[in-house]
């Protein structure tokens, strides 16, 4: 059953009372909470994934709540916790959905350890996938969400989990965090594509997130493989520009955007080397999504 | 690119120092054992046997501070 076939009554009582089991890829995460606000988001962005029963199995057990002290009449907050643990700071009530998809992050990247996990986004087209990786403020979000709106699978907009052992990328695909300019961008771009309600004054700024799209949820279980490692740079006025990048320079760099290459020691080396042997590595810079699509579109995987 | 087992630590070296690496793999040597046997690999014709052995000696000292070999 999806999320889609509760009525937002019947939703906002489940997350009240029980919870929800939502499926997201490969995870199971046990969804509590009593925000409203949060129900109509997890509602219009999460209508196409499937739920679990109740009794499944949960990876990650979150709740959103509204903690009990005077701030409760004053500037209300919204906590995040994990397994029952708060693990943040509590933010404004208004901004719990974008503290919900923080956390939800913070779960994969703190606890998954059978894949290696590099900040970046992942798209698929023709069963061979790019990895963008890049720091917060490069254009990744927003290059990732224009490109699955022309076509694109998406696997991740954030974590790119590569499986230890075949290299594989599992997926991931939750909702597109977009930020301030690049939300009207991207509104502009797609018209019918679908965002939560926007949020103000967040530590990133002013937010909306942006629904996958219904096959890239469909099709969740199917791993793909790896061709590009392209980091991405916007550049205001900067005319499209693919620059190659040697194995070497990728490696390091990718290495530097993951959360537990480290950790993983000499699985974590392998499954890099494995990665990158697989890929065609480049530097990117663009200004104009068609520009940037245009070139997407032209990439061609290693011979 | 180089993973040091004991360190945990990945290493991105030029490919002199990789050569040195690989030798030394091989079986334990020193730097004038080295730099002749890297010398017609690395085609070192363009530099003096002095400058080639001090260019040897200091990836040496730089691979024993990265905990990449062991002086003994």
């Amino acid at each position: 059953m999806n999320v889609s076939a509760l009525t937002p009554s019947e939703l906002k009582f489940r997350l009240k009372k029980t919870g929800i089991f939502l499926r997201t890829g490969s995870f199971i995460t046990h969804l509590q909470t009593s925000i409203p606000g949060v129900s109509e988001s997890v509602g219009l962005l999460y209508a196409d994934y499937s739920l679990a029963e109740q009794a499944d199995f949960a990876d990650f057990h979150v709740s959103l709540t509204r903690p009990l002290n005077l701030r409760r009449w004053f500037k209300p907050q919204a906590l995040f916790s994990f397994d029952g643990n708060t693990i943040f700071k509590p933010l404004p009530l208004d901004q719990a959905f974008p503290m919900l998809e923080w956390g939800l992050n913070w779960c994969v990247s703190n606890h998954v350890n059978h894949c290696l996990i590099i900040h970046a986004a992942v798209v698929e087209k023709g069963g061979y996938a790019a990895i963008m990786p890049a720091p917060p403020g490069s254009g990744k979000s927003t290059l990732c969400a224009a490109l699955v709106n022309r076509g694109w699978r998406l696997l991740s907009d954030e974590l790119a989990l590569v499986r230890v052992g075949d290299g594989k990328l599992i997926p991931l695909p939750r909702p597109v965090s977009l930020k301030n300019e690049s939300i009207e961008i991207i509104r502009r771009y797609e018209p019918n594509a679908i965002f939560s309600r926007k949020v103000a004054d967040t530590i990133k700024g002013t937010v909306a997130h942006m629904k996958a799209s219904t096959d890239s949820v469909a099709r969740a279980s199917e791993v793909a493989k790896v061709a590009w490692v392209v980091f991405p740079k916007y550049k205001a006025g900067a005319t499209a520009c693919l620059e190659t990048l040697s194995q070497s320079r990728a490696f390091m760099r990718v290495a530097d955007n993951s959360f537990n290459y480290s950790l993983l020691g000499l699985n974590g080396f392998k499954t890099m080397t494995s990665l990158i042997d697989a890929s065609l590595c480049y530097d990117f810079t663009y200004s104009k999504l068609d520009d940037a699509i245009e070139i997407f579109s032209a990439l061609k995987p290693q011979t | 690119m180089f993973y040091n087992k004991l360190s945990g630590d990945t290493h991105l070296l030029g490919s002199t120092s990789a050569k040195i690496l690989l030798e030394l793999q091989q079986s334990p040597s020193n730097a004038p054992f080295l730099v002749e046997a890297l010398a017609p690999r690395l085609q070192a014709e363009m530099l003096t046997h002095e400058e080639f052995s001090f260019q040897i000696e200091h990836l040496l000292d730089e691979l024993n501070t990265l905990g990449l070999i062991e002086f003994s």
